[in-house]
């Protein structure tokens, strides 16, 4: 009885953990996002503006909500809080204080790839429930680049585990140390890490990708009609997303946790956490930084573009990745 | 088949108010459609009841971007009105052409940073509009403000310049021209940027020559036209540096490298004008309650937009009896939604901005269209309309409380 006690206190508290990491992470994309443009950012709501996404969620939380006649205000709310659901629920098979994660079984990385999957059903559904053109249009263009991204990310995944043989998380984070014919798989997976960062961006819908929100286009897309609670947990999930996308690829490309330590003999219960999660945390800045960057030199691509990079380019350096694996491991 | 997506009057891609309806198959555009008439302001009438030496102050308000070539533009009409033209001193042209040329500048970086903002790519967007504020400071301390400047006023310029604002004027000539070399490097390398702008909007020549393009709009397409070039007012030449920028494709990325070498050479006419500035008078005194004979006069010149045309007609009065203004994005509003049409939903914005629109200066009267016939109504017949509407309605106005 007091272990599932235990255990539902941490899922309850290692939540309002992974909410606080996503507005930390949030800001710290703004503000890099501000410097990169030669602009200031974040700046006022805390030191250098850190508290600056709690305010911005706090404020929304207050304001009027505002949908047009006809809308499907149910399902709407629905999709808002399920879609967060999803995407906190694979933070907690993440190996960040450690090996494991809280929850840790053979298969878990399959069930990771499809918590993702499913998460970007909610941004198709959603933009259908309001009676309006933007959102359509919107809808649509999500429907398109889900159908030119999931595939090569799906491959970029599946050689990370192919290189690791397992589908255990904890054993695919050894998986870019492993030395085969004298050279670290890590740098084997490069052509899968490009894959996966560039397919995590036209996820998270940031320039180059963000057709489906577009602003300057077609008005926001597919949160064209969101407003006041809604907005902001869609916001709060866009940014729990920013998190996952980068600690996910952490996980599989960038070996996780691991690192050089130093510990003291007699305070390693203490230290080991500690530096696991120092050495995750550092790579998964490393991957928002990268994310940041490539967002903040490129113009938005259109629709039929982005298809054609997806479908010619990332589907052949993925199926190449695979290929080289095998080729390579086969020698 | 197809859907209706009406893009404006309020859109986060216009920052003005117009309406695209565009007719949309999927993401291709079948058809478009522009509405106009949002803005009418009114300010020709009010230009109407001001003194002769007061109207260039009332019309450089027309524009909030380019200001100081309304104000340049209704004092060369005035001045040919009184027939005082060719008597305006050498240094006032000269001060008058450094004003004009600076604000063509910062204009055209204004623009860049608004088209990169409408393909996404924010980062010119801050970059341009950042430089532009070195442009903005010089503007401020030749003529006094940042954005309605009042440089010039009837018979010369308002203030001299001195030592400081001509060093600073150089120092920051420079730094323009070599920032617009790397915003050149970066439309014509950057391989997301060329995604959006080449091949995007194209307006071929024989439909821009059609339309009545003007401006750097034309100059894209490979019309070479420009009034500074054609007219010579206030003293421009080649000894200035004067060249006219052209380029042949006609697409979007043609528009944009026009734009950037016209920072160029503009930069080039600063330096050149400021190294020779003509010592003397900077200004023709001027009366205030003069009166010209009757008659009618013509002024026009190069916008950064494009053509800018004034015409007055005088009865002999301390006021003027007609003012009629025609800005440029009133001529290339055609060209606009040609280019719109047969693209995608996608590149609407950065079409559209291509032309530079400026809609606030543009609207002067309104058009009905009610399907039967297109009539113009005008300023009493607009004030009849209006009555009779209200007269009509306000009853129920009353029980919802709009006002």
């Amino acid at each position: 009885m007091l272990e599932k006690v235990i255990f539902s206190l941490k899922i309850i508290a290692w939540t309002i953990v992974v909410i606080f990491l996503a507005f930390l992470v949030e800001w710290f994309y703004r503000k890099v996002l501000a410097h990169m443009q030669h602009r200031v950012g974040p700046k006022l709501a805390g030191k250098l503006g850190i508290l600056q996404p709690i305010a911005d969620f706090i404020k929304l939380m207050r304001k009027r909500q505002i949908s047009p006649a006809g809308t499907d205000e149910f399902f709407v709310d629905f999709t808002a809080i399920f879609g967060l659901w999803l995407m906190i629920i694979p933070t907690m098979f993440l190996p960040i204080f450690g090996l494991e994660g809280f929850i840790s079984f053979e298969g878990d990385a399959v069930l990771i790839i499809m918590l993702l999957a499913i998460s970007s059903l909610v941004y198709i559904v959603t933009p259908y429930l309001f009676p309006s053109p933007y959102p359509t249009i919107g809808a649509g263009r999500r429907a398109e680049l889900y159908l030119s991204y999931e595939i090569p990310m799906f491959l970029a995944f599946a050689s990370a585990i192919f290189a690791a043989g397992s589908l255990r998380i904890s054993e695919i984070i050894f998986a870019p140390t492993i030395i085969r014919n004298d050279i670290p798989t890590g740098i084997l997976l490069v052509p899968a890490l490009i894959v996966a960062i560039l397919s995590s961006m036209s996820r998270l819908k940031k320039v180059p990708f963000d057709a489906p929100v577009a602003e300057t286009e077609i008005a926001g897309g597919w949160e064209a009609e969101l407003s006041g609670r809604r907005l902001a947990f869609f916001n709060l999930l866009t940014d729990v997303k920013l998190f996952v996308m980068g600690a996910i690829i952490t996980t599989f490309f960038l070996g996780g946790p691991l690192g050089p330590m130093i510990l003291i003999s007699g305070l390693e219960w203490i230290l080991a956490p500690v530096w696991y999660g120092f050495w995750f945390f550092l790579k998964t800045v490393v991957v928002i930084f990268i994310i940041t960057a490539v967002s903040a030199a490129t113009a938005r691509f259109r629709i039929d573009q982005v298809l054609k990079i997806f479908w010619d380019r990332l589907l052949y350096l993925s199926v190449f990745q695979v290929i080289l694996l095998i080729l390579w491991w086969s020698l | 088949m197809g859907m209706y997506v009406p893009i404006g009057p309020y859109h986060p891609a216009l920052k003005e108010p117009i309406t695209i309806k565009i007719k949309v198959e999927g993401e291709k555009i079948v058809d478009a459609d522009i509405e106009l008439g949002y803005n009418h302001r009114g300010i020709e009438k009010l230009l109407e009841s001001k003194l002769w030496i007061s109207v260039p102050f009332i019309s450089e308000h027309i524009c909030g971007i380019c200001s100081g070539v309304h104000q340049m533009t209704a004092i060369m009409g005035i001045e040919r009105i009184f027939d005082m033209e060719d008597k305006i001193p050498e240094r006032a042209r000269m001060l008058r052409i450094v004003g004009l040329e600076l604000e063509r500048i910062h204009s055209h970086l204004l623009w860049l940073g608004v088209a990169a903002h409408e393909s996404g790519f924010d980062t010119i967007f801050m970059y341009t509009w950042r430089d532009r504020e070195s442009i903005l400071d010089l503007l401020e301390m030749q003529g006094g403000r940042r954005v309605v400047y009042s440089i010039g006023k009837v018979g010369g310029v308002r203030r001299d310049v001195d030592d400081k604002f001509i060093r600073k004027a150089k120092e920051t000539m420079n730094y323009i021209k070599k920032r617009a070399q790397e915003y050149m490097k970066a439309f014509e390398e950057d391989p997301t940027l060329l995604a959006r702008f080449k091949n995007v909007a194209l307006l071929p020549y024989d439909v821009a020559v059609n339309l009545g393009a003007v401006g750097p709009t034309a100059r894209a397409s490979g019309i070479d036209y420009d009034v500074r070039w054609e007219d010579r007012y206030f003293g421009y030449s080649e000894e200035i540096g004067l060249r006219v920028a052209v380029r042949k494709e006609g697409d979007a990325l043609a528009k944009a490298l026009v734009r950037l070498d016209e920072i160029i050479i503009s930069a080039e006419i600063i330096e050149n004008v400021l190294e020779n500035l003509p010592a003397g008078p900077i200004e023709l005194k001027f009366p205030p309650l003069k009166t010209p004979a009757p008659g009618e006069a013509v002024a026009r010149s190069e916008a950064p937009r494009g053509e800018l045309i004034y015409y007055y007609r005088s009865d002999g009065k301390r006021t003027p009896y007609r003012v009629k203004v025609r800005t440029p994005t009133m001529a290339n509003i055609l060209s606009a939604g040609y280019m719109v049409r047969g693209g995608y939903i996608a590149d609407v914005p950065v079409a559209f901005a291509t032309i530079d629109p400026c809609i606030a200066c543009m609207e002067r009267c309104i058009i009905v269209d009610d399907g039967k016939q297109v009539r113009k109504l005008d300023w009493a017949k607009l004030k009849h309309y209006a009555n009779k509407w209200f007269n009509e309605n306000w009853h129920w106005i009353k029980e919802e409380r709009i006002y």
